[in-house]
Protein backbone atom coordinates (compact mmCIF):
# COMPACT_ATOMS: atom_id res chain seq x y z
CA UNK A 1 0.00 0.00 0.00
CA UNK A 2 3.02 2.45 -0.20
CA UNK A 3 1.97 5.26 -2.25
CA UNK A 4 4.34 6.74 -4.31
CA UNK A 5 4.39 10.50 -2.86
CA UNK A 6 7.45 10.09 -0.37
CA UNK A 7 7.70 12.07 2.10
CA UNK A 8 6.15 15.43 2.76
CA UNK A 9 6.73 17.78 5.86
CA UNK A 10 3.67 19.51 6.97
CA UNK A 11 3.79 22.18 9.59
CA UNK A 12 1.15 21.73 11.99
CA UNK A 13 -0.02 24.56 14.15
CA UNK A 14 2.21 24.98 17.00
CA UNK A 15 4.88 24.04 15.07
CA UNK A 16 5.35 20.55 15.05
CA UNK A 17 6.18 18.90 12.39
CA UNK A 18 4.84 15.92 10.85
CA UNK A 19 6.45 13.58 8.31
CA UNK A 20 3.56 11.57 5.77
CA UNK A 21 5.29 8.77 5.23
CA UNK A 22 4.68 7.12 2.01
CA UNK A 23 0.96 6.06 2.29
CA UNK A 24 -0.46 2.97 3.75
CA UNK A 25 1.48 2.17 6.58
CA UNK A 26 1.60 5.34 8.69
CA UNK A 27 -2.21 5.80 8.67
CA UNK A 28 -3.08 1.62 9.15
CA UNK A 29 -0.79 2.93 12.36
CA UNK A 30 -2.83 5.39 13.00
CA UNK A 31 -5.76 2.78 13.28
CA UNK A 32 -4.41 0.26 14.91
CA UNK A 33 -2.51 1.58 17.76
CA UNK A 34 -3.91 2.33 21.43
CA UNK A 35 -3.93 6.26 21.82
CA UNK A 36 -1.01 7.11 22.73
CA UNK A 37 0.27 10.92 22.97
CA UNK A 38 2.65 11.45 20.21
CA UNK A 39 5.98 12.87 20.96
CA UNK A 40 6.20 16.23 18.95
CA UNK A 41 10.05 15.73 18.83
CA UNK A 42 10.04 12.34 16.99
CA UNK A 43 8.81 12.03 13.37
CA UNK A 44 6.44 9.33 13.59
CA UNK A 45 7.31 7.84 10.35
CA UNK A 46 7.75 3.89 10.28
CA UNK A 47 11.27 2.64 9.37
CA UNK A 48 9.56 2.22 5.56
CA UNK A 49 9.65 5.46 4.80
CA UNK A 50 11.26 5.51 1.57
CA UNK A 51 12.30 8.86 1.25
CA UNK A 52 14.18 10.78 3.39
CA UNK A 53 12.36 13.00 5.61
CA UNK A 54 15.25 15.40 6.25
CA UNK A 55 13.58 17.82 4.29
CA UNK A 56 13.67 21.18 5.76
CA UNK A 57 9.77 22.55 5.75
CA UNK A 58 11.31 26.05 4.83
CA UNK A 59 10.99 24.44 1.13
CA UNK A 60 7.43 24.79 1.24
CA UNK A 61 5.76 21.68 0.96
CA UNK A 62 3.46 21.41 -2.32
CA UNK A 63 -0.36 21.08 -1.72
CA UNK A 64 -0.99 17.63 -2.01
CA UNK A 65 -2.98 16.22 -4.98
CA UNK A 66 -3.24 12.93 -4.26
CA UNK A 67 -5.08 11.01 -2.24
CA UNK A 68 -3.16 9.06 0.12
CA UNK A 69 -4.98 5.24 0.20
CA UNK A 70 -4.51 4.95 4.18
CA UNK A 71 -7.19 7.88 5.02
CA UNK A 72 -9.85 5.94 2.97
CA UNK A 73 -9.01 3.05 4.45
CA UNK A 74 -9.37 4.49 7.88
CA UNK A 75 -12.50 6.39 6.44
CA UNK A 76 -13.87 3.11 5.46
CA UNK A 77 -13.32 1.30 8.77
CA UNK A 78 -14.88 4.76 10.44
CA UNK A 79 -17.92 3.51 8.22
CA UNK A 80 -17.74 -0.84 9.22
CA UNK A 81 -17.57 0.69 12.78
CA UNK A 82 -20.47 2.93 12.36
CA UNK A 83 -22.65 0.31 11.16
CA UNK A 84 -22.29 -2.33 14.06
CA UNK A 85 -23.15 0.25 16.23
CA UNK A 86 -27.53 -0.78 16.68
CA UNK A 87 -27.95 2.17 19.01
CA UNK A 88 -26.53 5.19 20.19
CA UNK A 89 -26.98 8.33 20.96
CA UNK A 90 -24.81 11.42 19.47
CA UNK A 91 -24.49 14.89 21.17
CA UNK A 92 -23.24 17.66 18.85
CA UNK A 93 -21.67 21.29 19.20
CA UNK A 94 -22.30 23.16 15.46
CA UNK A 95 -20.84 26.71 14.86
CA UNK A 96 -21.81 27.39 11.21
CA UNK A 97 -21.17 30.64 9.32
CA UNK A 98 -23.33 32.82 7.58
CA UNK A 99 -22.46 35.48 5.10
CA UNK A 100 -23.24 38.59 5.73
CA UNK A 101 -23.93 41.09 2.84
CA UNK A 102 -20.68 42.74 3.15
CA UNK A 103 -19.00 39.12 3.37
CA UNK A 104 -18.63 39.44 6.58
CA UNK A 105 -19.32 36.08 8.52
CA UNK A 106 -21.47 35.38 11.37
CA UNK A 107 -21.25 32.46 13.24
CA UNK A 108 -24.38 30.52 14.93
CA UNK A 109 -24.24 27.96 16.99
CA UNK A 110 -26.54 25.32 17.58
CA UNK A 111 -26.54 21.54 19.87
CA UNK A 112 -28.36 18.72 18.85
CA UNK A 113 -29.30 15.01 20.70
CA UNK A 114 -29.50 12.59 18.10
CA UNK A 115 -30.96 9.19 19.34
CA UNK A 116 -30.52 6.66 17.01
CA UNK A 117 -32.15 2.77 16.62
CA UNK A 118 -31.20 0.96 13.76
CA UNK A 119 -32.82 0.22 11.34
CA UNK A 120 -34.95 2.86 10.99
CA UNK A 121 -35.54 4.87 13.99
CA UNK A 122 -33.80 8.07 14.98
CA UNK A 123 -35.14 10.50 16.73
CA UNK A 124 -32.77 14.37 16.96
CA UNK A 125 -33.57 17.05 19.83
CA UNK A 126 -32.43 20.25 18.23
CA UNK A 127 -31.53 23.79 20.09
CA UNK A 128 -30.00 26.32 18.67
CA UNK A 129 -27.98 30.24 19.61
CA UNK A 130 -31.94 31.51 19.60
CA UNK A 131 -33.10 29.56 22.17
CA UNK A 132 -35.16 27.60 19.35
CA UNK A 133 -36.04 23.99 19.57
CA UNK A 134 -36.73 21.28 17.37
CA UNK A 135 -37.74 17.39 17.34
CA UNK A 136 -37.28 15.39 14.71
CA UNK A 137 -38.63 12.11 14.49
CA UNK A 138 -38.15 9.06 12.41
CA UNK A 139 -39.90 5.65 12.81
CA UNK A 140 -38.87 4.00 9.09
CA UNK A 141 -42.48 5.11 7.37
CA UNK A 142 -42.93 8.84 8.40
CA UNK A 143 -40.76 11.58 9.61
CA UNK A 144 -42.13 14.34 11.73
CA UNK A 145 -40.85 17.91 12.89
CA UNK A 146 -42.15 19.05 15.71
CA UNK A 147 -41.47 22.65 17.21
CA UNK A 148 -42.65 22.26 21.36
CA UNK A 149 -42.89 25.68 21.80
CA UNK A 150 -45.42 27.11 19.21
CA UNK A 151 -46.30 23.50 18.59
CA UNK A 152 -46.59 23.15 14.76
CA UNK A 153 -45.79 19.60 13.30
CA UNK A 154 -45.61 18.32 10.18
CA UNK A 155 -45.22 14.90 9.02
CA UNK A 156 -43.84 14.13 5.72
CA UNK A 157 -43.72 10.55 4.34
CA UNK A 158 -40.29 9.29 4.52
CA UNK A 159 -38.44 6.18 3.00
CA UNK A 160 -37.25 2.89 5.06
CA UNK A 161 -33.68 3.63 5.94
CA UNK A 162 -31.92 6.36 7.43
CA UNK A 163 -29.84 7.17 4.47
CA UNK A 164 -32.76 7.68 2.27
CA UNK A 165 -34.21 9.50 4.94
CA UNK A 166 -31.44 11.82 5.34
CA UNK A 167 -30.81 12.46 1.66
CA UNK A 168 -34.76 12.80 0.95
CA UNK A 169 -35.38 15.55 3.99
CA UNK A 170 -32.32 17.44 2.48
CA UNK A 171 -32.99 17.66 -0.70
CA UNK A 172 -36.84 17.69 -0.65
CA UNK A 173 -37.13 19.82 2.55
CA UNK A 174 -34.14 21.58 2.74
CA UNK A 175 -34.10 19.96 6.21
CA UNK A 176 -30.72 18.57 7.15
CA UNK A 177 -29.62 16.30 10.36
CA UNK A 178 -27.22 17.36 12.57
CA UNK A 179 -24.50 15.34 11.19
CA UNK A 180 -26.25 14.50 8.05
CA UNK A 181 -22.88 12.62 6.20
CA UNK A 182 -23.31 9.81 9.12
CA UNK A 183 -25.77 8.01 6.89
CA UNK A 184 -23.82 8.26 3.86
CA UNK A 185 -20.52 6.94 5.62
CA UNK A 186 -21.90 3.97 7.16
CA UNK A 187 -24.07 2.98 4.63
CA UNK A 188 -21.45 3.38 1.55
CA UNK A 189 -17.62 3.29 1.08
CA UNK A 190 -16.11 6.61 0.75
CA UNK A 191 -15.87 7.61 -2.55
CA UNK A 192 -12.59 7.76 -3.82
CA UNK A 193 -13.54 8.93 -7.46
CA UNK A 194 -15.37 12.10 -5.89
CA UNK A 195 -12.12 12.99 -3.68
CA UNK A 196 -9.71 15.09 -5.45
CA UNK A 197 -7.23 15.32 -2.56
CA UNK A 198 -6.60 13.43 1.13
CA UNK A 199 -3.84 14.50 3.33
CA UNK A 200 -2.81 12.92 6.65
CA UNK A 201 -2.70 16.21 9.24
CA UNK A 202 -0.88 14.25 12.32
CA UNK A 203 -2.52 13.51 15.55
CA UNK A 204 -4.78 15.58 17.02
CA UNK A 205 -6.52 15.63 20.41
CA UNK A 206 -10.36 16.32 20.28
CA UNK A 207 -12.55 16.50 23.24
CA UNK A 208 -9.56 14.30 25.65
CA UNK A 209 -9.36 11.16 22.73
CA UNK A 210 -6.41 10.64 20.54
CA UNK A 211 -7.57 10.65 16.63
CA UNK A 212 -6.00 11.18 13.12
CA UNK A 213 -6.54 14.62 11.43
CA UNK A 214 -7.66 14.16 8.18
CA UNK A 215 -7.89 17.21 5.47
CA UNK A 216 -9.76 16.38 1.99
CA UNK A 217 -10.84 18.31 -0.65
CA UNK A 218 -14.15 18.07 -2.98
CA UNK A 219 -15.53 20.04 -5.47
CA UNK A 220 -17.27 22.70 -3.97
CA UNK A 221 -15.40 21.48 -0.46
CA UNK A 222 -12.85 21.07 1.52
CA UNK A 223 -13.43 19.02 4.87
CA UNK A 224 -11.51 17.94 7.85
CA UNK A 225 -12.51 15.22 10.17
CA UNK A 226 -10.79 13.83 13.35
CA UNK A 227 -10.60 9.99 13.55
CA UNK A 228 -10.76 8.17 17.17
CA UNK A 229 -7.80 6.19 17.20
CA UNK A 230 -8.00 2.76 18.30
CA UNK A 231 -10.84 0.31 18.95
CA UNK A 232 -13.20 3.02 17.81
CA UNK A 233 -12.85 4.83 15.31
CA UNK A 234 -15.73 7.54 15.61
CA UNK A 235 -15.64 10.80 13.89
CA UNK A 236 -15.27 13.25 17.01
CA UNK A 237 -15.00 16.76 14.71
CA UNK A 238 -15.65 17.76 11.80
CA UNK A 239 -15.38 20.99 9.88
CA UNK A 240 -16.41 21.32 6.47
CA UNK A 241 -15.14 24.67 4.40
CA UNK A 242 -17.49 25.50 1.26
CA UNK A 243 -14.64 26.95 -1.42
CA UNK A 244 -17.63 27.75 -4.00
CA UNK A 245 -17.77 30.87 -2.22
CA UNK A 246 -15.20 33.17 -1.63
CA UNK A 247 -15.85 34.19 1.46
CA UNK A 248 -15.31 30.51 2.36
CA UNK A 249 -17.83 29.86 5.05
CA UNK A 250 -17.27 26.69 7.75
CA UNK A 251 -19.53 24.68 9.42
CA UNK A 252 -17.77 22.79 12.25
CA UNK A 253 -19.51 19.91 14.33
CA UNK A 254 -18.04 18.48 17.59
CA UNK A 255 -19.13 15.19 18.27
CA UNK A 256 -19.75 12.99 21.34
CA UNK A 257 -20.88 9.61 21.47
CA UNK A 258 -22.80 7.06 24.24
CA UNK A 259 -22.37 3.76 22.48
CA UNK A 260 -25.26 2.52 25.51
CA UNK A 261 -27.71 4.68 25.32
CA UNK A 262 -31.07 4.42 27.56
CA UNK A 263 -33.93 5.09 25.19
CA UNK A 264 -37.47 5.56 26.54
CA UNK A 265 -40.48 3.56 24.73
CA UNK A 266 -42.10 6.77 23.33
CA UNK A 267 -38.66 7.93 21.98
CA UNK A 268 -39.08 7.70 18.39
CA UNK A 269 -43.36 7.77 18.11
CA UNK A 270 -44.28 11.13 17.61
CA UNK A 271 -47.74 11.52 19.64
CA UNK A 272 -48.92 15.26 19.26
CA UNK A 273 -49.60 16.61 23.15
CA UNK A 274 -52.54 18.69 23.39
CA UNK A 275 -52.72 21.51 21.50
CA UNK A 276 -50.33 20.79 19.02
CA UNK A 277 -51.41 21.75 15.02
CA UNK A 278 -50.37 20.27 11.54
CA UNK A 279 -49.23 22.61 9.68
CA UNK A 280 -48.44 22.57 5.54
CA UNK A 281 -44.83 21.71 4.30
CA UNK A 282 -42.93 23.60 1.82
CA UNK A 283 -40.55 21.69 -0.28
CA UNK A 284 -37.70 23.26 -1.47
CA UNK A 285 -39.24 23.63 -5.06
CA UNK A 286 -42.07 25.57 -3.72
CA UNK A 287 -44.65 23.26 -3.17
CA UNK A 288 -46.97 22.87 -0.61
CA UNK A 289 -47.76 19.25 1.05
CA UNK A 290 -50.75 19.50 3.03
CA UNK A 291 -51.87 16.64 5.66
CA UNK A 292 -53.85 13.94 3.62
CA UNK A 293 -52.26 14.82 0.55
CA UNK B 1 -24.47 43.90 22.00
CA UNK B 2 -27.45 42.66 24.13
CA UNK B 3 -31.07 43.60 24.46
CA UNK B 4 -30.98 45.81 27.22
CA UNK B 5 -34.72 46.14 27.59
CA UNK B 6 -38.00 44.38 26.35
CA UNK B 7 -38.00 40.07 25.78
CA UNK B 8 -36.78 38.86 29.38
CA UNK B 9 -34.46 36.30 29.09
CA UNK B 10 -34.46 36.28 24.81
CA UNK B 11 -31.41 37.39 23.19
CA UNK B 12 -32.97 39.52 20.62
CA UNK B 13 -29.86 40.65 18.57
CA UNK B 14 -26.62 39.26 17.47
CA UNK B 15 -24.12 39.71 19.53
CA UNK B 16 -21.95 41.65 17.12
CA UNK B 17 -20.92 44.82 18.28
CA UNK B 18 -17.45 43.21 18.85
CA UNK B 19 -17.22 42.34 14.71
CA UNK B 20 -17.98 45.69 14.48
CA UNK B 21 -21.07 44.97 12.70
CA UNK B 22 -24.18 47.93 12.20
CA UNK B 23 -26.60 45.90 12.93
CA UNK B 24 -30.45 46.79 12.98
CA UNK B 25 -31.04 45.92 16.69
CA UNK B 26 -33.93 44.16 18.06
CA UNK B 27 -37.14 45.97 19.23
CA UNK B 28 -36.46 47.55 22.58
CA UNK B 29 -32.72 48.09 21.76
CA UNK B 30 -32.84 51.01 19.63
CA UNK B 31 -36.10 50.17 17.89
CA UNK B 32 -34.84 52.29 14.54
CA UNK B 33 -33.60 50.63 11.62
CA UNK B 34 -30.27 51.77 10.24
CA UNK B 35 -27.75 50.15 8.66
CA UNK B 36 -28.57 46.51 8.24
CA UNK B 37 -27.33 43.62 7.91
CA UNK B 38 -28.48 40.77 5.53
CA UNK B 39 -27.93 37.14 4.69
CA UNK B 40 -26.76 36.05 1.61
CA UNK B 41 -25.32 33.05 1.87
CA UNK B 42 -23.72 30.39 4.41
CA UNK B 43 -21.79 27.55 4.83
CA UNK B 44 -23.09 24.03 3.60
CA UNK B 45 -23.54 21.45 6.81
CA UNK B 46 -23.11 18.28 4.75
CA UNK B 47 -20.07 16.78 2.56
CA UNK B 48 -22.00 14.75 1.23
CA UNK B 49 -25.55 16.43 0.36
CA UNK B 50 -25.11 19.52 -1.61
CA UNK B 51 -28.36 19.31 -3.50
CA UNK B 52 -28.14 22.35 -6.06
CA UNK B 53 -25.47 25.18 -6.72
CA UNK B 54 -27.79 27.92 -5.98
CA UNK B 55 -28.57 26.40 -3.05
CA UNK B 56 -25.68 27.24 -1.13
CA UNK B 57 -26.48 30.84 -2.19
CA UNK B 58 -29.83 30.65 -0.35
CA UNK B 59 -28.57 29.02 2.50
CA UNK B 60 -30.71 31.15 4.44
CA UNK B 61 -30.53 29.66 8.11
CA UNK B 62 -33.21 32.22 8.94
CA UNK B 63 -31.25 34.27 10.95
CA UNK B 64 -31.47 36.99 8.86
CA UNK B 65 -30.40 40.10 10.84
CA UNK B 66 -33.08 42.08 9.62
CA UNK B 67 -35.32 43.64 11.93
CA UNK B 68 -37.48 45.76 10.45
CA UNK B 69 -36.77 45.57 6.78
CA UNK B 70 -38.00 42.42 5.02
CA UNK B 71 -35.04 43.46 2.07
CA UNK B 72 -33.62 39.61 2.14
CA UNK B 73 -31.83 38.88 -0.86
CA UNK B 74 -33.06 35.45 -0.95
CA UNK B 75 -32.82 34.45 -4.75
CA UNK B 76 -34.69 31.87 -4.51
CA UNK B 77 -36.98 32.21 -1.96
CA UNK B 78 -38.64 29.15 -2.16
CA UNK B 79 -35.19 27.02 -1.56
CA UNK B 80 -35.13 28.21 1.92
CA UNK B 81 -32.33 25.35 3.00
CA UNK B 82 -31.79 25.58 6.59
CA UNK B 83 -29.56 23.83 8.99
CA UNK B 84 -32.30 22.63 11.16
CA UNK B 85 -31.84 26.15 13.39
CA UNK B 86 -34.57 28.85 13.69
CA UNK B 87 -33.73 33.09 13.44
CA UNK B 88 -33.42 34.53 16.53
CA UNK B 89 -36.18 35.94 18.30
CA UNK B 90 -36.35 39.59 17.85
CA UNK B 91 -35.75 39.24 14.34
CA UNK B 92 -38.53 39.73 11.58
CA UNK B 93 -37.14 37.43 9.25
CA UNK B 94 -39.63 38.52 6.59
CA UNK B 95 -38.15 37.08 3.23
CA UNK B 96 -40.05 37.43 -0.67
CA UNK B 97 -39.51 36.43 -3.12
CA UNK B 98 -37.12 38.93 -5.46
CA UNK B 99 -39.92 40.25 -7.34
CA UNK B 100 -42.02 41.47 -4.93
CA UNK B 101 -39.02 42.30 -2.47
CA UNK B 102 -38.58 45.44 -3.75
CA UNK B 103 -42.12 46.62 -3.06
CA UNK B 104 -42.44 45.56 0.54
CA UNK B 105 -41.67 47.81 3.03
CA UNK B 106 -41.21 46.55 6.71
CA UNK B 107 -44.03 48.44 8.22
CA UNK B 108 -46.21 47.93 5.05
CA UNK B 109 -45.47 44.31 4.73
CA UNK B 110 -48.22 44.03 7.98
CA UNK B 111 -51.02 46.13 6.80
CA UNK B 112 -50.95 45.29 3.35
CA UNK B 113 -49.34 42.05 2.72
CA UNK B 114 -49.45 40.48 -0.75
CA UNK B 115 -50.59 37.08 -1.00
CA UNK B 116 -47.66 34.63 -1.14
CA UNK B 117 -45.56 37.20 0.82
CA UNK B 118 -44.01 35.12 3.38
CA UNK B 119 -42.56 36.81 7.34
CA UNK B 120 -41.31 34.84 9.81
CA UNK B 121 -43.70 36.74 12.69
CA UNK B 122 -47.30 37.89 12.75
CA UNK B 123 -48.29 41.13 13.68
CA UNK B 124 -50.01 41.03 17.15
CA UNK B 125 -53.68 39.96 17.78
CA UNK B 126 -54.19 37.05 15.69
CA UNK B 127 -56.46 34.04 16.20
CA UNK B 128 -55.60 30.86 15.31
CA UNK B 129 -58.45 28.56 13.12
CA UNK B 130 -58.43 25.59 11.35
CA UNK B 131 -60.26 25.64 8.48
CA UNK B 132 -61.01 22.02 6.51
CA UNK B 133 -58.06 20.85 8.73
CA UNK B 134 -55.55 23.25 7.71
CA UNK B 135 -54.15 25.69 10.32
CA UNK B 136 -54.46 29.34 9.87
CA UNK B 137 -53.78 32.69 11.50
CA UNK B 138 -56.25 35.25 10.85
CA UNK B 139 -54.50 38.78 11.63
CA UNK B 140 -57.12 40.93 11.78
CA UNK B 141 -58.64 40.07 8.70
CA UNK B 142 -54.97 39.30 7.03
CA UNK B 143 -54.85 35.20 6.90
CA UNK B 144 -51.69 33.66 7.34
CA UNK B 145 -50.87 30.27 6.91
CA UNK B 146 -47.88 28.28 9.16
CA UNK B 147 -45.94 26.48 6.94
CA UNK B 148 -42.42 24.72 7.67
CA UNK B 149 -40.20 25.84 5.22
CA UNK B 150 -36.85 24.22 5.81
CA UNK B 151 -37.25 23.51 9.04
CA UNK B 152 -38.73 26.82 10.25
CA UNK B 153 -42.13 27.56 10.70
CA UNK B 154 -42.70 30.75 8.01
CA UNK B 155 -46.33 32.52 7.95
CA UNK B 156 -47.65 32.99 4.33
CA UNK B 157 -50.27 35.70 3.22
CA UNK B 158 -53.35 33.00 1.74
CA UNK B 159 -56.56 34.54 0.48
CA UNK B 160 -59.05 34.08 3.16
CA UNK B 161 -59.89 29.98 3.65
CA UNK B 162 -63.35 28.36 2.91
Amino acid sequence: MNGSTGSKWIRRPGGCAVALAAAGLLIAGCAQQPAAPPSPAAPPAPAQAAAAPAKPAATAPTPSQTIDPGILETLDRMGSYLRTLQSFELKTNSDSDVILDNDQMAQFSRWATMKVRRPNGLRADIRDDSGDRKILYFNGKTATLFDPDNKFYATVDAPPTLAEMAKVLSERYGIELPVADLFDWDSNRIDAKAIKSADFLGYAEVDGSMTTHFALRQEGVDWQIWVERGASPLPRKLVITSTTEAARPQHSVLLRWNLAPKFGAGDFEFKPPPGAHRIVIRTTEGKVEAPGN
Amino acid sequence: MKNTSGSSGMRSTVAACAFGLMLALGLGYGGDAHAQREVRGGARTSVNHNVAANRNVNVNENRNVNVNANRNVNVNANVNRNVVVAGRPGYNNDYHPVATAAAVTATAAVTAAAIGSMTRTLPPSCAMTVVNGITYQNCGGTWYQPQYAGSQVTYVVVNPPG
